[in-house]
């Protein structure tokens, strides 16, 4: 059985780059525009890794980490947050909430994708 | 000038009294004084006028002064309000023009490299002849490697024959050898055959000399004289018949040589060709080798460069985002301009001590602030683009 991926970003082309990265090493990618939407998604489907940004409409990346590890079903899940923010003060606040790592943007297809092997195999 | 008028007439009733009486000149000191007040008053009236008419003036010249400002600003507040509208306008614009293009771009990326994966599994696949599962495709070395083994067959079953061949040789040699023994021993009869005919010869001619006594003799001496012949002819015909066997025999065996010979050469011929052509084969698979590795190698260049490629691409995210922050800071811009265009109206009332309009003095200092604060957080740094870190906590 193939793992599942929810790509949370408003950037069309960045949910497709991931997408492409992913499916090609033989992932299930699901995908949301913004975290409301990924969060209903998250609750819908089972989902073994959550990838998210964080500047986003509606809801951000850190709400929704936060909203997710509230759940049950998402309280150990990997989370990874994906974003061009790299300070300090906003790893920590990552970390605070939740999240299980950090990536910042640009990513390397390469580099994506062994994160994602280590993290849920 | 009244004042002047005023001063004459005062001074010269003072003279009149001072020179009348002593009781005059107390009374004319107190008038004097009264006077003096009078006149003090007067010109202190003369100047509030004065300053009032300053006044007047001033607030006319501040009434139109404040109405141009309020005008020129007014006029800088649109124009520059439709200036960073537009700018956002543009920008909206810039960030979409970005968006289609990479999608565009990245579709088209992403049709790029399943061709090229696809061409490399074809290209491998055709290099090493590779039959595709139910196809009754044979490969070319699957080809060459049955023929060589049907040609070793071939030249295997050729020399089980010449050896064959020689063994049919040897028993036709045998064969001719009886067949001179046969005539040896025809050649025995026919002897025995001479002389039998010789001692009938010489049967008759004794049988002759008894006379009456020796007839049953001679007879008997003829009819072994016409066997001893009949014999003869017998061994003739048997000769000649043993000498045509031996000639079919030889013929037999001239053509067994002959044939022998024929076939081993072109088995050997044959299997020489096949040794050359097995040779040859290997040089080919060696060539296919090294370009299938050079596929290979190319394949695993195009992967890189997709690889970067997606990473670049990630250019159009990095940008909407400091476009956005543009925005941000042009919306903060406009905000200012509406406060400024408060601006002549509240120095009018904060002049004058109006709570109201030093409140709005107030306001837009902490407005500066704000628009400071708000704009502060720039989502992508310097060199956002150089370099992505990981770090799992």
């Amino acid at each position: 059985m193939s793992k599942t991926i929810l790509a949370v970003d408003d950037s069309p082309s960045i949910r497709q780059m991931v997408a492409f990265t992913l499916k090609g090493a033989g992932y299930n990618v699901l995908e949301a525009e913004d975290g409301q939407a990924g969060l209903d998604k998250a609750k819908s489907s089972a989902v073994n890794l959550v990838l998210t940004d964080q500047n986003m409409p509606k809801m951000d990346g850190l709400t929704l980490v936060k909203s997710l590890r509230v759940l049950p079903q998402y309280a150990t899940t990997p989370i990874l947050m994906l974003t061009t923010e790299s300070s300090d003060a906003m790893k920590a606040q990552g970390k605070a909430a939740g999240a299980t790592g950090w990536l910042v943007k640009p990513f390397d297809p390469a580099k994506l994708l062994e994160v994602v092997k280590k993290v849920i195999g | 000038m009244p004042k002047k008028a005023l001063i004459q007439g005062a001074l010269s009733t003072g003279v009149i009294f001072a020179l009348s009486s002593w009781m005059g000149a107390m009374v004319s000191v107190l008038v004097l004084a009264a006077a003096w007040a009078v006149i003090v008053t007067a010109s202190a009236a003369a100047a509030r006028k004065a300053v009032e008419y300053e006044v007047a003036l001033l607030t006319q010249r501040l009434a139109s002064t404040r109405q141009q400002a309020q005008e020129i600003v007014g006029e800088y507040r649109a124009e520059l309000g439709a200036q960073f509208h537009a700018c956002g306008n543009e920008l909206v614009q810039l960030q979409q023009i970005l968006g289609d293009a990479i999608s565009t771009l990245l579709s088209s990326f992403n049709a790029l490299n399943d061709c090229s994966a696809t061409q490399q599994r074809l290209a491998v696949s055709i290099t090493r002849g590779e039959a595709k599962p139910g196809d009754e495709q044979v490969s070319v070395e699957q080809f060459i490697q049955e023929t060589s083994a049907t040609l070793a067959s071939f030249v295997e079953s050729t020399v089980q024959n010449s050896k064959t061949a020689m063994g049919l040789v040897e028993r036709i040699d045998q064969a001719k050898e009886q067949v001179q023994v046969v005539l040896r021993l025809l050649r025995e009869v026919e002897g025995i055959s001479k002389q039998t005919n010789m001692l009938a010869l010489n049967a008759a001619i004794e049988a002759a000399r008894a006379g009456e006594a020796g007839r049953g003799f001679a007879v008997v001496a003829e009819e072994v004289r016409v066997l001893s012949d009949r014999t003869n002819q017998f061994s003739q015909q048997i000769r000649s018949e043993i000498e045509a066997v031996h000639g079919s025999i030889s013929g037999a065996e001239s053509a067994i040589n002959e044939m022998a010979s024929k076939d081993m050469n072109f088995a050997l011929h044959s299997k020489q060709r096949a040794v050359e052509m097995q040779s040859g084969v290997r040089k080919v698979n060696e060539g296919i080798a090294v370009g299938v590795d050079e596929l290979g190698r190319i394949a695993r260049q195009v992967e890189d460069n997709v690889r970067i490629a997606v990473t670049a691409l990630q250019f159009q995210d990095v940008t909407t985002q400091l476009v956005g922050h543009t925005r941000a800071r042009m919306t903060e811009l406009e905000s200012m301009m509406a406060g400024l265009a408060t601006l002549p109206d509240a120095l009018e009332l904060s002049a004058g001590g109006n709570a109201h309009g030093q409140a709005v003095l107030q306001k837009m200092r902490e407005r500066v602030v704000a628009a400071r604060e708000r704009t502060s957080r720039n989502p992508v740094r310097e060199g956002q683009m150089d370099k992505g870190g990981i770090e799992l906590f």
